[in-house]
């Protein structure tokens, strides 16, 4: 198994890219997206795999420290498990070989010799110059039939100038075991990056497109937002804080003296390598009018019962619909105060919300930190798995 | 709409200033001193920034030529494919952003956004609010660079990218070409692209150009020479 080092990436890849697949990272224009391919480098290396990087575009030293200045990761410390096919390689290769074919077998035959004669289980390859030489599938075959005795798995960088029409063309021709196509969201400026995990071939994922910062040089996937809603008094505010390792309440003192949400109350935490915002809305009908602006654009929706009034059942039902609006996001039923006597069972509780037969519900109480823990894990899994 | 005057009274008054969103193509031959065309051009005016991608001249050289001309440090930002090839350790810092090779368009696509984004968020800090999104002179100083190692497809595709983006933030781009380089379909490929053209000639006594395609108009031949600091001087 290999690790693309990305955690939220492993865990949806159900733990990493199997040994011998070919991987494709597609990143378009302005998409801060290189650092994909050298995490996965870094990730192999530090775990001991023999790797071929093959950048036609630089010089060894060159990569070493851009690496090193934009990821801090220090590659010069595992020369002895790193080879290298820069820039220079490349032009004496080209120009030694003035036909295309004698070209291409020059390189198949550099290739092969590396992965034989070093062991190479991981080749990390720029493929936009070789694809300039040999087009796109011609550049992939290169690596194909290596004849290792071990399974070599590549990992492929490609700059995708013509957008995801040009990809479906180009991945017609030429299939991989898992294609992140790496994108950025642009007005002025690029202002947010997002990857779809776009072919899985050892995995029944659906494609799902997540956005990403760059913090340090290491991607860190996100969930922009997740919004609990629930009514009065049935236990929001509590979760948000509880899961939180930062956030905030805004609310007042309700006529029995106790607080009630008058706003939103805020979270913010990480789960399964993403991190994640929680909003949750108010509960009261009176605030029933900000609620879909709360809403809006949630890539999930905790529900949040109270198990010993069911007959608030109605009322979270009407929270449902005002925060689903007309689209359709993963909805996770919580079933809170579990901890006290209560009779309703998930069956009940799934039809008095009209739920789908698979969506989750959990008995927690949101007082204990695990429980509310293991309901945004689930939350997490919902949002990348969901079929919608 | 935001007109960008190029302070070359010649030019000003041929064309009025260039419209903003424009890209510009100046099409010469060696040694008529095209990169120095295109910097003048560049030369930011109050408010505005440039941004430089240099395939061809050390980020420097071209730092020192700005300043002698009077560019303030913080309106001039420059993105270098070519010292880093000598130097592996140079470092980037807000206002140059050094690549490996004019080879590396990923590299170069991800620094220029950056640069960009830099620029874009430093004038929304700005105290004294100016136009939104702050006026650009982008330029690249030479696209023959980037043909003699990419295939014309390519290099079509990543220049249309630029353009457009170019265009969308009603910022200008300034490109030059070597029109005795390359062939007819080379140059007439890349000229789709461009709103206009800075042509380049040898005449009698001295270069001259001419501007073609910017509202349609063309300015007669204009014989031109540098100062002693590198300025543009346009006669007529």
């Amino acid at each position: 198994m290999i690790y693309t080092g990305i955690d939220a990436l492993d865990g949806l890849l159900d733990g990493g890219v199997p040994d011998g697949s070919r991987m494709l990272f597609a990143i378009e224009p302005e998409a801060d997206g290189q650092h994909f391919l050298i995490t996965l480098l870094h990730t192999a290396v530090v775990s001991g795999k023999k790797t071929l990087v093959i950048a036609p575009f630089t010089s060894k030293d060159a990569y070493f420290v851009d690496v090193a200045s934009q990821s801090h990761y220090h590659l010069d410390c595992y020369l002895d498990l790193i080879s290298f096919i820069d820039q220079s390689d490349c032009e004496a290769i080209t120009a030694a070989h003035q036909n295309r074919e004698a070209c291409r077998a020059a390189w198949q035959d550099r290739i092969k010799g590396i992965i034989k004669d070093e062991g190479i289980d991981v080749v990390v390859a720029y493929l936009d110059l070789l694809s300039d030489y040999f087009e796109f599938a011609g550049a992939v075959s290169l690596f194909a039939d290596l004849k290792s005795e071990k399974p070599v798995t590549v990992a492929f960088e490609f700059f995708n100038l013509y957008g995801e029409e040009m990809l479906q063309e180009l991945l017609k021709e030429t299939p991989f075991d898992l294609v992140i196509n790496l994108q950025s969201g642009s007005g002025v400026v690029s202002f947010f990056n997002y990857f779809t995990v776009h072919t899985v071939s050892w995995l029944p994922l659906p494609s799902r497109s997540l956005p990403y910062i760059v913090t340090e040089g290491h991607i860190v996937p996100y969930i922009p937002k997740i919004v609990v809603t629930g009514p009065s008094n049935s236990g929001k505010t509590t979760f948000v804080k509880n899961i939180s390792e930062s956030g905030m309440s805004v609310d007042r003192l309700g006529l029995l003296g106790t607080p009630t949400t008058v706003a939103l109350d805020i979270g913010h935490m990480a789960s399964k390598g993403f991190d994640i915002n929680i909003y949750g809305t108010p509960g009261q009908e009176r605030f029933d009018p900000i609620i879909p602006q709360l809403a809006r654009n949630a890539m999930g929706v905790i529900l949040m019962v109270d198990v010993t009034r069911p007959d608030l059942m109605s009322r979270a039902l009407k929270l449902k619909k005002i925060v689903e609006g007309n689209t359709v996001v993963p909805i996770i039923v919580v079933a809170n105060k579990a901890d006290l006597a209560y009779s309703v069972t998930k069956e009940e509780i799934r039809a008095a919300l009209e739920v789908r037969a698979d969506t989750p519900v959990y008995f927690i109480s949101a007082f204990e930190r695990r429980q509310c823990r293991d309901v945004i894990d689930s939350m997490v899994d919902q949002i990348t798995r969901f079929e919608y | 709409m935001y007109s960008y005057q190029f302070g070359i009274p010649a030019l000003d008054a041929q064309l009025g200033g260039l419209t903003s969103g424009a890209n510009v193509l100046i099409l010469a031959p060696p040694l008529s001193g095209a990169e120095r065309i295109a910097y003048n051009l560049t030369f930011p005016a109050e408010g505005e920034y440039s941004v430089l991608l240099s395939t061809d001249e050390r980020a420097s050289e071209i730092l020192n030529f700005f300043k002698l001309n009077g560019t303030e440090r913080r309106s001039l930002a420059i993105i270098d494919a070519i010292t880093k090839s000598d130097l592996p350790n140079v470092p980037d810092t807000d206002r140059m952003k050094f690549i490996a090779s004019p080879v590396d368009l990923t590299g170069i696509s991800i620094k220029m956004s950056k640069m960009f984004a830099g620029i874009v968020d430093e004038s929304l800090k700005n105290p004294k609010p100016g136009i939104f999104p702050p006026p650009i002179r982008f330029c690249v100083n030479s696209l023959s660079t980037f043909l003699m190692y990419r295939k014309l497809e390519v290099m079509y595709q990543f220049v249309h990218v630029m353009s457009a983006k170019i265009k969308k933030n009603e910022w200008i781009g300034l490109y030059t070409l070597n029109n005795e380089s390359f062939d007819a379909r080379t140059v007439s490929v890349i000229k789709q692209l461009m709103n206009g053209v800075v042509e380049v000639r040898e005449g009698k006594e001295s270069f001259e150009m001419r501007v073609v395609g910017l509202g349609g108009r063309m300015t007669p031949w204009l014989p031109y020479s540098f100062d002693l600091n590198g300025k543009l001087v346009v006669e007529g």
